[in-house]
């Protein structure tokens, strides 16, 4: 693909001084990073300390310092760490709206490319079906389909998937009815190109930017749909744990233990913020025509210098 | 008996259909084009010689376009009777190139042009991507453009107007095809570099031989290279023949009307002479002269039968014209 080639010929390490060209962008990767690998690394290490009761330090509050490290957001109604509790949740939800990130961004995409590309009945009984779908409440629609369901990994990331899948498609096919209609596309054909081809090697690398972009402001909504579903009790169901049941679990102590509540709200807040200030980054990086921006601005310019006098 | 020509095109017909309504917008055209030869094609907008390019390139869309008669033989195979994935495979590419008029259109922009100038050259001769970069920058070479090896991974948006007309002449050229079809090249473009683009293309086919159709609307562009003409009107072939005959003695009242149109340097004008009225409905047949409307030595008859394309000027000129009165409108000059 050329999104991912574009940027192999660039270079990793100009991709990384890229990142550092744009402070907002810079810090929203710095922050992920940390999240993604406080799930990968912490959670087995806190998997244990996540579901420990001890009543001795029922709802303790945060910034005591003489539990030590693992209580230093402190601890639940029955004594559980907080900390441990926010970080094995994470790696929940993220697995989840990843997971149905990627699925409605392929699947949607997938169908609006060929709804684009093939027009007649195909595009327009896809078109209908999206705005029968698009026409539910989202949230309605995820509870009704759990509510028929058991709640499990599996049926969220699909629930979650289903309610997506319209936007891209309908995101993708209005991308594919323009590209499809410019003259590369003829040109192509004129030198024999088939439909296939012309479908994943001309079409969809005009397309996939656009998808990828929007699939990274999605995926905060998905975090917060999630979360919202969770919150409601039609998601991830005790005793195991996400971002959403966190807060909803700490409700009932609001006024008592704010800390339950705020701080998984806060890894909910400060996520989606990160995911959004680096999707805008990532949409000018992998558009040819955008990068340039990037590439001039002040704080690139600056790193580039300093780089090359170092090697001087 | 002369070798039969490296492409014939005969009573070719194409239609569109659209909600309730069958536009013929090629209505029997003929021509042929021989290897080495630069055929221009004329006639104004609407007058179906992009669709009867697309056509013979094997791109047109259909639906709603549809082949309704005819033959597009090369080098004496009938493409229209081929099957679709053969075409593609052994025609398109291979033996007819393809020049577009909006250059900027015709790259994608997410690919650099080195890569699109040789993705056919690739895929057709399996060769590696390092042998299909070198073939990419060669080809840049050939159309002038500067640094090509330092220019090969950049973008279409990083070029000018100009550079991009020649980088979509170096991707029609990569399979050295018999047949280079030129759509409007050089309508895009400013007057200097329209000038530079046509005498790259003159080259380019004078070095590898092949043929050239090249389609304008611009009598001066098509004057520089062309060594025959055909002047389109209604979706036929209204006038052919040496370039020198054509636009020295037309032997068509539009023909002649269009070569009267043309503001001249030498001749002080009051107003542009324009040719009045409009090109017929071609959503119905047309009985007689398309022209006839608009035609200023009408005659009863001209109305009663399509007049057919035969030669004038007596034997030995290739001259031919579809007037019934050819020989009058010769002989006014």
């Amino acid at each position: 693909m050329t999104v991912v080639g574009s940027l192999r010929r660039a270079g990793a390490p100009h991709a990384l001084r890229l990142l550092r060209g744009d402070r907002f962008a810079f810090a929203a990767a710095v922050v992920l990073t940390v999240v993604v690998l406080g799930s990968v690394v912490g959670t087995p290490l806190l998997r244990t300390a996540a579901v420990t009761v001890d009543l001795s330090r029922r709802n303790l509050p945060p910034f005591e310092g003489e539990h030590g490290a693992l209580f230093v957001l402190g601890a639940d109604a029955l004594g559980r760490s907080v900390l441990a509790r926010i970080v094995v949740g994470g790696t929940t939800t993220l697995s989840i709206a990843v997971t149905a990130m990627l699925v409605a961004v392929v699947v949607g995409g997938l169908l609006g490319l060929v709804m684009g590309t093939s027009r007649g009945w195909v595009d327009l009984l896809g078109m209908r079906v999206t705005d029968m779908m698009l026409s539910f409440p989202t949230l309605l629609l995820a509870v009704v389909l759990i509510y028929l369901f058991q709640p499990s990994f599996l049926i969220l990331v699909g629930v979650l998937a289903v309610t997506r899948i319209p936007a891209y498609a309908r995101v993708a096919r209005a991308e594919a009815l323009d590209v499809s209609a410019r003259d590369f596309v003829l040109g192509a054909r004129a030198l024999g190109a088939g439909r296939p081809r012309i479908l994943f090697r001309h079409v969809t690398p005009v397309v996939a930017p656009t998808l990828l972009t929007l699939g990274a402001v999605d995926l905060a909504y998905v975090i917060l749909l999630e979360s919202s579903l969770s919150f409601l009790g039609q998601g991830v169901q005790p005793p195991g744990m996400s971002w959403g049941l966190l807060v909803a679990e700490g409700r009932n102590y609001l006024l008592t233990a704010w800390w339950l509540s705020l701080f998984p709200g806060l890894a909910i807040t400060v996520t989606t913020i990160s995911l959004n200030l680096l999707s805008g980054w990532l949409r000018m990086i992998l558009d040819p025509r955008q990068r340039w921006r990037v590439e001039n601005s002040r704080t690139t310019r600056r790193l580039r210098r300093a780089q090359d006098g170092g090697a001087r | 008996m002369t070798p039969p020509p490296l492409l014939e095109v005969r009573g070719l017909e194409v239609e569109f259909v659209g909600a309730g309504t069958v536009t013929a917008a090629v209505r029997g055209l003929d021509y042929t084009l021989d290897g080495g030869e630069t055929l221009a094609v004329l006639g104004e907008s609407g007058s179906g010689k992009t669709v009867a390019a697309l056509a013979v390139a094997g791109i047109l869309e259909s639906p709603p376009a549809r082949v309704v008669a005819g033959e597009v033989l090369l080098g004496g195979t009938d493409l229209l009777a081929m099957a679709p994935a053969r075409r593609r495979a052994e025609v398109q590419g291979e033996r007819v190139g393809m020049v577009f008029q909006d250059a900027l259109a015709a790259l994608n922009p997410a690919y650099p042009v080195g890569m699109q100038i040789a993705e056919g050259y690739r895929l057709r001769r399996g060769v590696s991507r390092a042998q299909a970069r070198r073939r990419a920058i060669e080809l840049m070479d050939r159309v002038r453009i500067p640094a090509a090896a330092s220019r090969v991974d950049d973008y279409p948006h990083q070029f000018s107007g100009g550079m991009r007309q020649r980088i979509v002449i170096a991707m029609a050229c990569a399979l050295d095809p018999e047949i280079l079809i030129a759509d409007e090249p050089t309508t895009a473009l400013d007057v200097t570099v329209q000038a530079e683009i046509i005498d790259l293309l003159h080259e380019i086919q004078a070095d590898s031989g092949m043929g050239m159709i090249l389609i304008s609307h611009d009598l001066g562009v098509v004057a520089r290279i062309a060594d025959r003409v055909a002047v389109m009107y209604a979706g036929r072939v209204v006038e052919t023949g040496p370039i020198e005959a054509v636009y020295g003695h037309p032997a068509h009242p539009y023909t002649e009307a269009l070569l009267a149109a043309v503001p001249r340097a030498d001749v002080r004008l009051e107003r542009l002479r324009a040719l009045p009225g409009a090109p017929p409905s071609l959503t119905s047949p047309i009985p007689g002269c398309a022209f006839a409307d608009r035609c200023s030595h009408v005659r009863p008859s001209c109305r009663a039968a399509v007049p057919p394309l035969a030669g004038v000027g007596g034997a030995g000129t290739a001259q031919a014209s579809a007037c019934f009165f050819a020989e009058e409108v010769l002989a006014r000059v």
